[in-house]
């Protein structure tokens, strides 16, 4: 065997691949060449050198990334999970959003009068009769009157005009005779208002809405109403004052009137025409305005 | 993975069992990124084939006849994948940069004496000197050397008769040894 036989040799012999045979004639000619011998141990280790190096590894999450292209994951799947995972980290923050987002909304309740008043118009409004009960001298609700209608019209007219003592309602003759007197009654009337009721009917917000007690309050005793309701409103006209408030209860009628210092002596003359006028009230001093307010019954 | 498990895994992969697929991955993700990456040179590139392998693997498994072994067809679509991307005109023109390429940074096995190791100068000549092999003789190298295939399964897997297989490995090793013979004592 020759050299160049021998070192073509050296793969197979290494990786005992060679025939017996042939192993045997390489082996010999190896212990027989020292040239050869070395060329072999120079061989040997270069693929020392090379059996040696270190095995690489796959990067990490290689195998996660290959599964997730195999099987892509359907859309839905991925929203869901970008929103809620992880779980410990976005559930929190997600709970803690939500508990801001119901606080704002509770503070701006708060703050905002709009807000608070739409939210009391929409809690029911406590029974009528209960209210009645509570307060027989205040005049019901114009709107809950309206509502109470149908009832209302359901029962006979003289029930109507007299109420049952069950229902506890005081009559119309002696709450009207109430909201007349608190109407024209001076300034203790108007703190005796309930300011403290939660909620005012109609008839107690005009009395709310007057600014001052009049300056001349008194009773006109006529014959006809409805003639001298006409025959008031003329005069005023006539003596140049406005017409304020007209408030018509079943006994009376509430007029307010307003005009300058100089028409009010015309204005005591012509009533005492159309009726017995009685003043309750009447300084000597009159302000530049004055404001009458006068008690018109049979 | 063993014979007996690889043919189970075969089984469940042809019955569609999306577990096996997971176990196949698992077994061969690194023998395959350390084939790809021998052969590409390329960190980045060696993950991207790697991938393809493994898709192609999931596409075609109804294709494969069981002829050969489930690993010598795993290794042959990674050889084929390489020598493809390495025929390609672009990937030719890359190659003088990548020759130059350590393995700095690399995972390995051994850990940090490993890696100490790899920065060294033997082992980045080493690492040229393999890059700088022709394609056909670097893979077979590879495939023996690195990955410890037999003569009959490279031949196998790079559609190679023995004689081949036994001529071209000899050559890349007697090309090692004088590119390395400075390094070896």
């Amino acid at each position: 065997m020759t050299c160049d036989h021998a070192r073509a040799m050296f793969s197979e012999l290494t990786d005992r691949a060679l025939p017996d045979a042939e192993r045997a004639a390489c082996e010999a000619h190896l212990a027989a060449c020292p040239d050869c011998r070395r060329e072999w141990e120079t061989f040997q280790r270069m693929l020392a050198l090379l059996h040696g190096m270190p095995r690489l590894r796959a990067p990490a999450g290689f195998a996660d990334r290959v599964l997730a292209a195999a099987h892509p994951t359907p859309w839905h799947r991925r929203l869901l999970r970008r929103l809620f995972v992880p779980l410990p980290v976005k559930l929190p923050l997600e709970a803690a959003a939500l508990v801001l987002v119901a606080v704002g909304a509770v503070y701006l309740v708060q703050r905002s009068p709009e807000l608070q008043q739409a939210a009391r118009r929409q809690t029911p409004p406590p029974p009528l009769r209960e209210e009645k009960a509570q307060a027989p001298v205040r005049e019901p609700a114009r709107t809950r009157q309206s509502a109470d209608e149908p009832a209302v019209a359901s029962q006979p007219a003289a029930e109507r005009r007299a109420p049952t003592p069950a229902r506890k309602e005081a009559p119309a003759t002696a709450r009207d005779q109430a909201a007349i007197q608190r109407y024209t009654a001076p300034e203790p009337k108007t703190r005796d208002r309930p300011a403290a009721a939660p909620e005012r009917s109609d008839h107690e917000r005009f009395l709310a809405r007057a600014p001052a007690p009049p300056t001349v309050s008194g009773r006109l005793v006529v014959q006809d109403r409805d003639t001298a309701e006409l025959a008031l409103a003329e005069l005023a006209a006539r003596v140049g004052a406005t017409e304020v408030s007209r408030w018509r209860a079943e006994e009376a009628t509430i007029v307010e009137l307003e005009l300058p210092r100089s028409a009010y002596p015309e204005l005591a003359r012509a009533l005492g025409r159309l009726g017995a006028w009685s003043p309750d009230r009447e300084p000597a001093e009159l302000p530049a305005r004055v404001r009458v307010v006068l008690r018109l019954t049979r | 993975m063993q014979e007996g498990t690889a043919a189970e895994v075969l089984e469940r992969l042809r019955a569609g069992d999306a577990r096996a697929f997971e176990d196949l991955v698992v077994a061969y993700q690194h023998r395959v990124f350390s084939i790809a990456y021998r052969m590409l040179g390329s960190r980045a590139e060696a993950e991207e084939a790697a991938q393809e392998v493994f898709l192609r693997v999931h596409r075609g498994i109804a294709e494969f006849r069981g002829e050969s072994k489930l690993s010598t067809w795993l290794y042959a679509i990674t050889s084929r994948l390489c020598l493809n991307r390495l025929a390609s005109g672009e990937r030719r023109m890359a190659r003088a940069r990548e020759a130059e390429e350590t393995l700095t940074g690399l995972p390995s096995a051994d850990g940090d004496a490993a890696a100490r190791m790899e920065r060294s100068e033997t082992e980045a000549a080493l690492h040229r000197a393999i890059a700088e092999l022709p394609d056909e003789r670097r893979i077979v190298v590879v495939l023996r050397d690195l990955e410890g295939l037999s003569y009959e399964e490279i031949a196998d897997t790079l559609g190679l008769t023995l004689g081949t297989v036994r001529s071209r490995l000899h050559r890349a090793r007697l090309e090692l040894r004088e590119r390395l013979e400075k390094f070896l004592p």
